[in-house]
């Protein structure tokens, strides 16, 4: 009685909870309706909204993760506002995981805005705050829905207001931008909503959990056509490679906060249903998943990763970098699913290995939002300071912005997968995962499998690359305009944002042992089976243990390796550095001769270089060298270089395929006269046609 | 010579085989390709020298010596006396970028070790691993004379080649009949001799690029 | 065994692979000089270097800030760490036995020397000015190519050891005595040319040189003075060491898996033997050959990517 008390008293709490995170982003959307009198306040109340939600939705989603074990999923009906279906919000634990995620990074976001849009603002604070807490609100819902109405309501609300916030700038390209955002979101919309109305026409209703059971019924073609037409509508907002062309212009053209959301969370979200549709509501009861879906969303998930960070490499705007990193860094974690899917069901160390691939594609959303927010928001604490984004403009900052400049690094290191940072750790688990997976599979499989993995190897040494210019060039070296000598560090609030995420980064680095537990309802949810702290925390909570076949298996303590590193460093710096009265003196770098500029310095694109000519047969760089010269063709004056990398998907496909839609739109154009005689003889055809067709019987 | 150390010492030269034709592939001077097909066929006399002492059949044991004279030696030296007399010592130029041949090749191995698995029964139990690698070593041979343009580059993918059927055919049936064997040399030598009689004489007027010789129509 | 003495072991292989790194370097030097018909230095040469760096004052440039001073520091301890998970003079002893002290496998080992390669980067950009520059951005270029050919090897011998720790895949190889099979020749083909990339040596870098369009390495110390480049030469050449002692726990058996003296002593016996092998193979390519051009390095490298990918499609297929 005691217990069915606690666990009732425990159920009100979480609705509780839940109550109050949604209210809390209500009230901060409300605070927008300051905006005439107060931009100030309106900035700092909606954000506060935004804060409190996010940390209720923190507490909601730990509390939920702690006792996965006891006490069903939170169940919450809600008022019914159309009289065919009902509608209702369900928190599992995958849901749960995922809100986690999300409300870590708006815990960030909402601590950093309303410094950065003072100094970096769109001039409508209305916008700014209604937008952000109807975006965080909306994605909170989407993770909660109970049923597909909810979950496409509630999805649809989350692009619109993020596509209200990417066009909040104002200027012709972020209009563009927003463009292909909305066309490309509302393509993958439709297609979910395909998916969703025929499975809740095969269930009758739309509530998941009779849809669940009815999709067992469902012949096996049905259910793969169902699954991969779902996965294209998600991966076209997550980011998957050839749907990524809106990532690179949408992301940058939001304020930054927005874009670490977009890029750290939203993209999680339409991973959340790629999980949901794929390991939950259209996977058959028992046995193993068909081997097509792993497949194709393994080689999905490579080609993103590679992909991703090849054009990332070549990019200079701080911004679409980051976005193009997004696409890798999806690709990584749709690698660990995509694996998951080929080994569940499979019996013996096969669950086992699923249960691990999907616990580091878990890890990696986690870790991704981490220092992907991390990043953007120090990228936009170099906005606000210097007002530009191109990193051949930037340099030097790194005395003049010190904390932004070691947090930035901080995130670099993570997204390079470097130890000992949480980079690494998802890779370390995704890696064993692919390997001990391709053992476990033999054959042709195995040996793809292990590509695959050497793809995702390919991915870190790039992502390395890439991060060591973007760093180098921003921060370190000689200021190379005038905005990046003046530039001052950023307010104390904008930093505790990006501390915060650092913290969560350094954490999960150094113990991810204790981040295990939070892991296990989604992969339980899942999978069944024992979950991730079974498996992989078996030798306690300090050591990461990968099992393969036969017990035999690699165990990793990142808390001894990063102590290791510690007092290896200590020692050195004590030995070394410290103790002598070291003669130090500033001279001028050697350049040759001349007095040293910030033109002596290396170049972002001529770092990249090398690489642009390795991967040439993707990139197709384009070169234009002008030169002007003197009396004699030796002497040179002026020397103009102009070059530019393509995105293939963009020219290949997208350019095709807008070719060919305004061919066929310019065609029946043609064929429009223009008089009404003509539209009314059109609906007469057409009437008498439906009836002939449809009319008998 | 018992069979066991036979299997493991002919898996060990399959890998070492492949490694060479690896070599060629990749080779970006003529003398390096050169060198790498006569040491592949000193590992091809190995393995039939090894296979002969195992089965204790003395046709592999001619054979084995046959290669070692003419393939290992007497052609590659004379392919050596070609480019000094000519002058060649410039890279080769491939049809297709070495990065893009060395992918195919690597698929050119999965392939066949898939068709292998398919004619299961074949193989041997002596000779192991030796019908897919002996497949794949044919295929590369031919992917080197379709990739480059040096004519003396294509003889050498025509040697790699032969010594890739001369494995296949160990793999399959302990070697060919002597015959077949000596007549396959034959025609190889003749090639190599038109080639180098070729390359000597045309040199001296024209460039002897293959891929130019497409003026040559009817 | 107690929780000690597995500490003990590893601290101890690796205060050994630190200290002997700039032997391995004498060794290399000296059979060079032999080879070009030279007396050269000697052998403790490089130990005479590192004690004159280390007494001697720092010239910074103006531009560079406090990531310049850490960078050092930062990189050795990293190289170190990466010392510490090679086994050396002990394997583990059982195949299947979980390793008594996790402290990191052959993953991890990657890790850290990509990030000592990630940090010198950075350090090197913060002088401002080409040379770091350059260095900077083809190090990392070549690492970017280098890693999925390593990987590759790693898990050609993992799938067939089930584990990628380095001590449990040593243990193994020697209790496999003498099953050194076909994809393994191809594996430890792959790993040699992965070995001069690693260690930069010719082909691939010329560790003697200081001209900007000829040097990979060099490029990104050139800042650095007095105890810094003290740092990051000594990381240099552990990082060698360390890259040799990898080959040999992947490919070269003969690790004894006890920890009694006698067996600790021969364990030391025959890495070193094994290691001056590996040093005569490095002194003889760096003889015989001339470093590529930068732009044909893709195609040097991709030799070691089939001969990787040979190896795990025989071990699979």
């Amino acid at each position: 009685m005691a217990e069915g008390d606690a666990v009732r008293r425990g159920l009100d709490q979480m609705i509780g909870g839940l109550e109050l995170m949604l209210g809390a982003y209500a009230a901060g959307a409300a605070a927008s309706l300051l905006a005439q009198r107060s931009a100030r306040a309106t900035r700092f109340l909606g954000h506060l909204g935004l804060l409190v939600g996010a940390l209720a939705g923190v507490v909601l989603a730990i509390r939920h993760l702690g006792d996965a074990s006891s006490g069903p999923a939170l169940r919450v009906e809600l008022p019914s506002l159309f009289p065919f279906a009902h509608l209702s919000l369900v928190l599992d634990g995958l849901g749960a995981f995922f809100l986690l995620v999300v409300s870590i990074v708006a815990v960030a976001a909402a601590v950093y805005g309303p410094a950065y849009l003072r100094t970096h603002g769109t001039g409508s604070p209305a916008v700014e705050v209604l937008g952000i807490n109807l975006f965080v609100g909306s994605m909170a819902l989407v993770l909660c829905a109970g049923d597909a109405l909810t979950f496409l309501l509630a999805w649809e609300g989350m692009t619109l207001a993020s596509y209200t916030l990417v066009v909040s700038e104002g200027g012709e390209a972020d209009a563009h931008a927003g463009l292909v955002y909305i066309v490309m979101a509302h393509a993958g919309t439709a297609l979910l909503m395909v998916v969703f109305l025929a499975l809740a026409a095969h269930a009758g209703t739309f509530d998941f959990v009779a849809i669940r059971a009815a999709a067992t019924s469902l012949p096996g073609p049905e259910r793969t056509v169902l699954f991969f037409l779902a996965l294209a509508g998600l991966g076209a907002k997550a980011g998957v490679v050839p749907l990524h062309v809106w990532l690179p212009l949408a992301h940058p053209a939001a304020p930054s906060h927005v874009s670490a959301l977009m890029s750290g969370v939203m993209l999680k979200v339409a991973l959340y249903g790629v999980l949901r549709l794929g390991l939950d509501l259209l996977a058959p009861v028992a046995g193993p998943l068909p081997p097509s879906w792993g497949w194709t969303v393994l080689v999905l998930g490579s080609t993103s990763a590679v992909i991703g960070v090849l054009y990332a490499l070549q990019q200079h705007d701080l911004k679409r970098l980051l976005a193009f990193h997004s696409v890798e860094n999806v690709g990584i974690i749709l690698m660990g699913i995509g694996m998951a899917m080929l080994l569940a069901g499979r019996g013996g160390a096969a669950d086992a290995l699923a249960a691990l691939s999907l616990a580091a594609a878990l890890l990696h959303t986690l870790n991704h939002a981490a220092f992907k927010g991390l990043l953007f928001l120090g990228a936009g604490s170099v906005l606000s300071a210097t007002h530009l984004r191109n990193m051949e403009q930037l340099g030097g900052l790194g005395r003049r912005m010190p904390w932004t400049a070691w947090l930035f690094l901080t995130g670099a290191v993570a997204i390079s997968a470097l130890p000992p940072l949480n980079g690494f750790v998802s890779e370390w688990m995704t890696f064993q995962a692919l390997v001990l997976g391709g053992a476990q599979l033999k054959g042709g499989a195995g040996l793809a499998a292990v590509v695959a993995a050497s793809a995702l190897a390919l991915t870190g040494g790039l992502a390395a690359a890439c991060f060591v210019k973007a760093f180098g060039v921003t921060f370190l070296g000689r200021p190379r305009s005038a905005q990046a000598a003046e530039a001052v560090e950023v307010a104390p609030s904008m930093r505790a944002g990006m501390i915060l995420l650092a913290a969560v980064c350094v954490v999960v680095g150094v113990a991810p042992g204790h981040v295990m537990s939070l892991l296990d309802a989604p992969v339980v949810r899942l999978l069944g089976g024992a979950g991730p702290s079974a498996l992989v925390t078996v030798r306690g909570p300090l050591v990461l243990s990968a099992l393969g076949a036969a017990g035999a298996g690699t165990a990793l303590s990142m808390t001894a390796a990063a102590a290791l590193f510690a007092a290896l460093a200590l020692l050195v710096w004590g030995i070394c550095v410290w103790p002598r009265a070291v003669a130090r003196r500033l001279a001028p770098t050697w350049t040759c001769g001349m007095t040293p500029q910030s033109r002596f310095d290396y170049t972002a694109t001529a770092f990249a270089k090398p690489l642009r000519f390795i991967f040439a047969a993707l990139y197709r760089p384009r070169r234009e060298v002008e030169k002007e010269t003197g009396p004699t063709p030796y002497v040179l004056r002026r020397l103009r270089w102009e070059g530019d990398v393509v995105d293939l998907a963009e020219t290949e496909l997208y350019q095709r395929l807008q070719a060919g839609v305004m061919r066929t739109a310019r065609a029946v154009r043609s064929r429009s006269t223009g008089r009404i005689h003509g539209y009314i003889a059109y609906v007469l055809i057409t009437l008498l046609l439906t009836l002939l067709a449809f009319g008998r019987g | 010579m018992s069979p066991e150390l036979a299997t493991r010492l002919i898996d060990a030269l399959g890998a070492l085989l492949l490694f060479t034709m690896i070599l060629i592939l990749a080779a970006g001077q003529l003398y390096r390709a050169i060198y790498a097909v006569a040491a592949q066929s000193v590992l091809i006399a190995l393995a039939g020298a090894v296979l002969g002492a195992t089965t204790h059949n003395l046709d592999l044991w001619i054979v084995a010596g046959i290669t070692l004279l003419v393939k290992a030696i007497a052609l590659p030296w004379l392919l050596l006396r070609v480019i000094r007399r000519v002058g060649i010592r410039r890279e080769i130029e491939p049809v297709v970028p070495i990065t893009a041949t060395l992918a195919i090749a690597g698929g050119i191995v999965v392939l066949a070790f898939h068709l292998s698995s398919s004619l299961g029964a074949v193989r041997q139990a002596i000779t192991g691993n030796a019908l897919p690698v002996g497949i794949a070593l044919t295929l590369m041979g031919v992917l080197v004379m379709m990739s480059r343009r040096e004519a003396l580059t294509q003889m050498v993918g025509l040697f790699a080649s032969e010594n890739g059927i001369f494995f296949t055919a160990m793999a399959v049936s302990q070697g060919m009949p002597l015959i077949i064997e000596i007549g396959v040399v034959l025609d190889v030598i003749l090639g190599a001799l038109v080639m180098g009689v070729m390359v000597l004489r045309v040199r001296s007027s024209v460039d002897a690029d293959i891929a130019e010789l497409d003026r040559l129509r009817g | 065994m107690g929780r000690a003495t597995p500490w003990a072991l590893a601290l101890g292989q690796m205060a050994l692979l630190v200290l002997l790194g700039p032997l391995v370097t004498g060794v290399i030097q000296k059979l060079k000089a032999r080879l070009q018909c030279r007396r050269g230095a000697g052998i403790l040469q490089p130990y005479r270097d590192l004690t004159k760096l280390l007494r001697k004052g720092t010239v910074q440039a103006d531009t560079a800030g406090s990531f310049f001073r850490a960078v050092p520091v930062a990189v050795l301890a990293a190289t170190c760490a990466a010392a510490a998970l090679v086994p050396v003079l002990f394997a583990s002893p059982a195949a299947g036995a979980a390793s008594p002290l996790p402290l990191g496998d052959a993953i991890l080992l990657l890790g850290w020397l990509a990030l000592g390669r990630f940090l010198t980067a950075v350090g090197a950009l913060d002088a401002g000015g080409a040379f770091g520059g350059m260095g900077a951005s083809r190090e990392m270029t070549v690492a970017t190519l280098v890693e999925p050919v390593l990987m590759l090897v790693v898990f050609s011998v993992s799938v067939v050891a089930g584990t990628t720790d380095l001590g449990a895949i040593a243990g193994h190889l020697s209790l496999r005595r003498g099953s050194f099979g076909a994809p393994d020749i191809l594996a430890l083909f792959a790993m040699l040319v992965l070995l001069l990339a690693e260690t930069g040596r010719i082909p691939v870098d010329n560790p003697d040189t200081h001209l900007e369009l000829t040097m990979l390495h060099e490029g990104m110390l050139l800042e650095h003075s007095g105890p810094g480049l003290f740092c990051l030469v000594l990381a240099h050449h552990t990082k060698q060491i360390v890259v040799m002692a990898l080959v040999q726990a992947l490919f070269l058996p003969w690790i004894p898996a006890s920890t009694a003296l006698f067996a600790l002593a021969l364990g030391l016996g025959a890495f070193a033997a094994r290691t001056l092998v590996l040093a005569i193979f490095l002194a003889l390519v760096e003889s015989s050959y001339a470093k590529l051009r930068f732009f044909r390095l893709p195609q040097f490298l991709s030799i070691g990517f089939l001969s990787a990918f040979l190896a795990v499609a025989l071990r699979l297929l």
